[in-house]
């Protein structure tokens, strides 16, 4: 039996231990979607949980529908897990990674051969994180103005996401204020790695106006180490779309 | 207009020993310098005659052998008064017994300018982050950068560390923490909730983290120059600050603006206002859960960018206020599609109108939550749709008209209820009032010039400045000494005056409804912060969120 599912989850090293996030969700109009998203619509958080999916015999394929990326062309890495012996799945045998040792594992479930789910999953839900370091909020307008219907951000799988510990990309507006900086220092540390940072407009890149005045401590790039820069005053919405496709190109290497 | 004569006369016939000085050099602003310490008198007296006076801010300015303290009321008017102290000993009495609302404003110049306010509640040394050198006033003229800078790092993670015990909880009351980081707030500021069981019984708030210091940085460059800063004090509403520090300088200079410059900056204001408010009402569904209404408004938003950009050439940071006037002008042709996209926002503005009216939902979400009284918001000193959600019909568009307005009809919206409702409610009526007046001044656009030549050097002179900014009344005040550059710029922005009233109104109401009257507030940091740095109650207390919480204990596990 294989029930089509959505992937709207994200990938994080939590714990110094692999985490795979997957919410899983019956797409609806199956014959007892209901009783099937009782069952399945469970946060998979661990070994633990995937062994207990599996144990039960629901083989799960991974990811099917992308109505969520809206993306047709998705190298999609379909795969399988099904049950063995009920013994727990190890995430380098599903990663072929292992990022406690760094060592290298057959990778025997997900690995597609040159893609593979980690990586797929970083470059098509890129979640975001945020953070205003002394921004006069034009920027931010802009940013909350790329998830709204024009620009529609969600389209490539990007999320606005609260947490610093669910994150993948940093996205920085503003100059650092000296305030700032220790916060801004303390959530890039909370953020696991691999970990991006975006510099949103004039002030993040340079200082811009504000170079020089008393509260503030420098560009964003003295302080944490920057991927892209988005210059503009603000810039519009386009140039930071532009952005970060651009750091999803650099991802997939 | 009477209410002001009425102020400045009730002034020269009751305190005629105490003022040296009174001078009105233009309608509806005057500047009265008194003997020193008896401010508190005319004060009194300015809120004993006149009907619903108001702090408008406090500013100081170093002079050299003195600092000089303005006290700006507004009272159909402005009325400044001064109060001198010497420099050496800046010491002086508070008003916060009399207008409680003036607690902040006194704190910003005690930071500030280090002046000390004798029976001021809460008057701590707070305001620049926790590690800057006791005794360094940025704002004093002598102030020199860097110069006791040395050692900034590591203060704060010392006293993160004293203070991670003071998050013990008494009995019930727990504290709840938001921010600087919080899905909620898109600047980071931070919050602490005490809260016992699920009601708010305080609220505490500690801001700064926006703090760049524009109002320093204001003094060593031009006036011209400075317009390009005081637009960047807040991206949503720039325009509002442009115009405002335009017309200040326009005052001192005796410059005469061209109607049409009037016409053209009026039109840039409202759709500032127009977008500001959509956008709030967007975040507002937002944070009640209504994520539909958020993306619908936010759709909605985008016409009235597209014409901002048409105009201007850029969707947020016009760029297009200068003093004399206005840098570009605008064709017929963006005339007709300007229109067409106003009636196309209109019709759906007005649409949602009727949903935060008749929505079940929305009401039950936001009616009779977070109440602010009348009595209260006067006493309080709020301004702009959090005083007209309580009843106070304020609107300096109306009682104190620039630019255009005093040629455009339009109305004030406002509500009796007080609550987040009534809140949300006066933004969505006055988009479509901003919308009419958008429409009003497009038809009737006088010809003529865009701009007058204006020297770089302006004369010496003082000039107080008042614009009606989305979020309410903006104050700059701005101090020439004769030269290019100028001696003092001020800026109180209304979210400041907002934020004083916020742990009343939060008081008693749920956690969940936390976030609907934040959003009701619209409270905008950037302006806020320029210049302020505040934590009403708490001290120099520092706490940790919840985030910082998780990560030390992650720090001990893994190491």
């Amino acid at each position: 039996m294989h029930i089509d599912c959505r992937v709207t989850g994200c990938l994080s090293d939590h714990h110094d231990r692999f985490i795979i996030n997957l919410p899983v969700q019956p797409i609806s109009g199956t014959k007892n979607s209901c009783q099937r998203r009782k069952k399945l619509n469970v946060c998979m958080r661990g070994e633990g949980v995937f062994q207990k999916a599996a144990s039960k015999r629901y083989p799960i394929q991974v990811p099917h529908i992308l109505r969520y990326n809206r993306l047709s062309c998705i190298d999609t890495g379909v795969c399988s897990l099904s049950p063995r012996n009920d013994q727990p799945l190890h995430f380098a045998d599903l990663f072929g990674y292992n990022f406690s040792s760094g060592s290298t594992a057959s990778g025997r479930l997900l690995n597609t051969p040159d893609l593979g789910l980690l990586k797929w999953a970083r470059t098509k839900s890129p979640w975001l994180l945020h953070f205003n370091t002394g921004a006069c909020n034009g920027c931010d307008i802009e940013v909350v103005a790329l998830l709204t219907p024009r620009y529609d951000v969600e389209r490539f799988g990007i999320k606005l996401e609260p947490s610093p510990r669910h994150a993948d990309i940093l996205v920085v507006t503003g100059p650092v204020t000296k305030q700032c900086k220790p916060r801004l220092e303390t959530i890039y540390q909370q953020m696991p790695s691999p970990k991006f940072v975006v510099a949103v407009g004039a002030c993040a890149c340079s200082g811009g106006i504000f170079q020089g005045c008393y509260n503030i401590s420098g560009r964003l790039d003295e302080i944490i180490p920057v991927d892209v820069y988005i210059p503009g005053c603000p810039p519009k919405p386009e140039a930071i779309v532009q952005g970060v496709a651009k750091l999803l190109a650099k991802l997939k290497g | 207009m009477e209410k002001f004569e009425n102020a400045v006369e009730v002034l020269k016939n009751n305190l005629a020993d105490a003022i040296v000085e009174c001078r009105v050099p233009k309608p509806r602003k005057a500047y009265i310098l008194l003997k020193p310490e008896r401010h508190r008198e005319a004060i009194s007296l300015l809120l004993k005659h006149v009907e619903d006076a108001e702090l408008s801010t406090i500013s100081g300015t170093d002079l050299g052998n003195e600092i000089e303290l303005n006290y700006h009321m507004a009272c159909g008017g402005t009325v400044t008064l001064k109060n001198r102290v010497s420099r050496e000993k800046p010491v002086t009495r508070t008003i916060t017994d009399i207008l409680p609302g003036a607690n902040l404003y006194e704190r910003e110049v005690f930071d500030l300018l280090g002046v000390t306010f004798e029976g001021h509640p809460n008057l701590e040394r707070l305001m620049l982050p926790e590690n800057w050198p006791k005794g360094d006033y940025p704002l004093r003229r002598d102030w020199k950068p860097n110069a006791n800078q040395e050692g900034e790092s590591n203060s704060e993670e010392a006293s993160q560390t004293e203070s991670a015990a003071e998050l013990d909880d008494a009995g019930s009351v727990i504290s709840v923490v938001m921010g600087p980081q919080h899905p909620l707030l898109h600047e980071p500021e931070r919050f602490t909730f005490k809260v016992d069981g699920e009601t708010v019984v305080d609220a505490e708030m500690r801001l700064g983290y926006v703090h760049r210091g524009i109002e320093k940085a204001a003094e060593r460059m031009m006036y011209f120059q400075d317009v390009f800063l005081v637009e960047r004090i807040c991206g949503i509403c720039n325009a509002a600050h442009t115009t405002c520090f335009c017309q200040a300088v326009e005052d001192i200079g005796n410059i005469e603006t061209p109607p049409r410059a009037l016409y053209l900056r009026t039109i840039i204001h409202e759709l500032n206002r127009v977008h500001s408010h959509l956008l709030l009402l967007g975040v507002a569904g937002h944070l009640l859960g209504f994520e539909a209404l958020f993306q619908h408004v936010w759709r909605d938003r985008e016409p009235i960018m597209d014409i901002v950009e048409r105009i201007t050439g850029n969707r947020l940071m016009s760029g297009f206020n200068a003093i004399g006037g206005v840098r570009r002008d605008i064709t017929p042709n963006t005339v007709e599609k300007a229109l067409k996209s106003v009636e196309e926002v209109r019709k759906r503005a007005k649409f949602y109108k009727v949903v935060f009216e008749e929505d079940a939902t929305l009401r039950l979400r936001t009616e009779g939550v977070g109440v602010l009284s009348k009595s209260d918001a006067l006493k309080l000193c709020v301004e702009g749709p959090v005083a007209r959600g309580s009843g106070i019909d304020v609107d300096v568009r109306k009682e104190d008209p620039y630019a255009a307005y005093g040629e455009i009809p339009f109305n004030v919206i406002c509500y009796k209820d007080g609550d987040t409702w009534a809140r949300l409610m006066v933004r969505a009526e006055e988009v479509v009032e901003s919308l009419d007046i958008i429409d009003y001044a497009l038809g009737n656009l006088p010809a003529g010039r865009l701009r007058v030549r204006v020297q770089r050097k302006q004369p010496e002179g003082e000039a107080v400045s008042r614009v009606e900014a989305p979020r309410g009344e903006l104050i700059h005040y701005v101090k020439s000494d004769g030269t290019a550059y100028p001696y003092r710029v001020k800026v109180r922005s209304p979210t400041l005056a907002n934020l004083v009233a916020f742990p009343e109104i939060i008081r008693g109401a749920y956690i969940a409804d936390i976030p609907a009257v934040i959003g009701s507030f619209d409270p905008c940091f950037s302006c806020t912060d320029r210049m302020v740095f505040l934590d009403t109650q708490n001290g120099r207390r520092w706490r940790w969120s919840l985030d910082e919480v998780n990560n030390s204990k992650n720090r001990n596990v893994v190491s």
